[in-house]
């Protein structure tokens, strides 16, 4: 959780230098990635439920729940299809992240029209549905290795000390 | 009821996990226009870590601008202060070229107003340039092979500028008007006033004399002198200099005025040297 808020907290300011807000890759996403795949159901949902409860406050303007919703939904899916698909590899691994933020995008516009009466843009989300698989996939490798890194060194401690328990 | 808890405890995080969220969904997403406790505690909880974030990056950027990135912006500035030379360089040449070819202009022009003059166009190519930059010698890149012999009028369309001294292959020396050993023989226009221009030989001032026996009408500063060809080495008509304002010396029995040259060899690149003339045919307009 403590990772996930420095890099959410450092994702905003970073790509408003870089002029990069529109095509970011949704590192939170990856993070709920690895979440279900690495996780215990209780805790998983949970570090979720708050991850999207933390996401909501750092993307301005979707409404409190929006990301919260999406995160656990995504948590079910992948540990949904990782009984049943073995994850393993840069490739796969950056096919799932892939496919977790098509149903990210899918379930934003989903949600946006059934809660959000302000949104409308739903073809600006369609339209970057695919660019921001595609910028988002690559970083799996890289955030699935600084959380097993980050979880190596509290795991020798004690898994439950970081909110998110054991496996 | 513990085990009931136990049993059920994953299906009840579930569900809760995916119901509270819609919920909140539901109620945010009607209600934008105060903020809720749940955004409060966000905005509190999260503002304070982008603010960290945002003054961090904004401080490592302006690392990189300020002080990393100026090593590349010295090396564009130094290919740009190249190419900057290059372009005066360029720009200095084209200016040159045009000043060229305006003078090349003005020395077709003279050819054509003067068609008894049968001349020979030269670059000067060299100039003997004194510590003061006054030049009293110049190098024409025509020669004997060119026509070119000793004592010929070398000319510009302003005027005089000397006559040859040494020939040498396909390069001349010109002896100019302001030398010591140089005498024109010239009238002052439009009087009957007589005289010889002698060269000064004076690097300091480079000047010329008018010097006349003829004391009975002065002449007067800004009066021009112009060739009169008795001299039979310069061709009639040429402008040599001006009289200047300084008043006259008597030497002798004559009197002795100091002259402005009409050509100055400072600025020379091109010039005319007179190798014969034909006879002119007055024309009617022609009142001389």
């Amino acid at each position: 959780m403590i990772v996930c808020y420095l890099m959410l907290a450092l994702e905003s300011p970073m790509l408003q230098h870089l002029h990069l807000a529109r095509f970011a890759p949704d590192l939170a996403l990856i993070a709920v990635v690895w979440i279900a795949l690495n996780m215990n159901f209780t805790s998983g949902v949970t570090t979720c439920f708050f991850l999207g409860y933390l996401k909501d406050g750092f993307v301005m303007g979707a409404p409190i729940g929006m990301h919260m919703e999406i995160f656990v939904m995504v948590f079910f899916m992948v540990r949904f299809f990782a009984g049943k698909l073995r994850v393993r590899g840069s490739v796969t691994l950056m096919f799932t992240v892939g496919m977790a933020t098509i149903i990210a995008c899918l379930l934003f516009a989903l949600l946006s029209l059934l809660f959000d009466p302000t949104f409308t843009d739903y073809g600006m989300v369609i339209r970057l549905i695919l660019p921001l698989a595609l910028v988002t996939a690559p970083f799996a490798p890289l955030i699935f290795f600084l959380l097993d890194r980050v979880d190596a060194v509290f795991h020798t401690k004690g898994r439950d000390s970081l909110f998110a328990g054991g496996r | 009821m513990f085990r009931f808890i136990a049993q059920y405890k994953t299906t009840a995080v579930g569900f809760l996990a995916l119901v509270i969220p819609l919920v909140l969904l539901w109620y945010h997403g009607r209600q934008r226009v105060e903020p809720t406790v749940y955004e409060r505690t966000l905005i509190r909880f999260t503002s304070p870590a982008q603010n960290v974030m945002g003054n961090a990056i904004g401080a490592v950027r302006t690392i990189w601008t300020d002080y990393i990135w100026v090593v590349g912006v010295q090396q564009e500035n130094r290919e740009l202060r190249l190419r900057n030379e290059e372009l005066v360089g360029e720009f200095q040449k084209r200016e040159e070229l045009e000043r060229e070819n305006r003078r090349l202009k003005e020395l077709l022009k003279f050819k054509g107003e003067r068609p008894d003059l049968v001349t020979v166009a030269a670059r000067v190519v060299a100039k003997d340039v004194s510590p003061f930059h006054r030049v009293l010698k110049i190098k024409i890149s025509a020669g004997a092979d060119h026509g070119v012999r000793r004592y010929q009028a070398v000319v510009t369309p302003r005027g005089v500028v000397g006559h040859i001294e040494k020939t040498v292959g396909e390069y001349a020396e010109v002896k100019l008007a302001a030398d010591a050993g140089s005498r024109i023989s010239v009238n002052i226009l439009g009087r009957d006033t007589k005289g010889v221009v002698a060269g000064a030989g004076d690097r300091s001032t480079y000047l010329a004399s008018f010097e006349t026996s003829d004391t009975s009408r002065q002449a007067q500063a800004n009066d021009l002198l112009v060739t009169n060809g008795e001299d039979e080495r310069f061709p009639k008509g040429l402008h040599v200099g001006t009289i200047d304002s300084a008043p006259p010396l008597h030497e002798g029995s004559g009197l002795r005025y100091v002259v402005t040259p009409s050509v100055s060899a400072v600025a020379l690149d091109f010039v005319l040297v007179v190798i014969s003339q034909v006879e002119r045919i007055p024309s009617m307009d022609d009142g001389s």
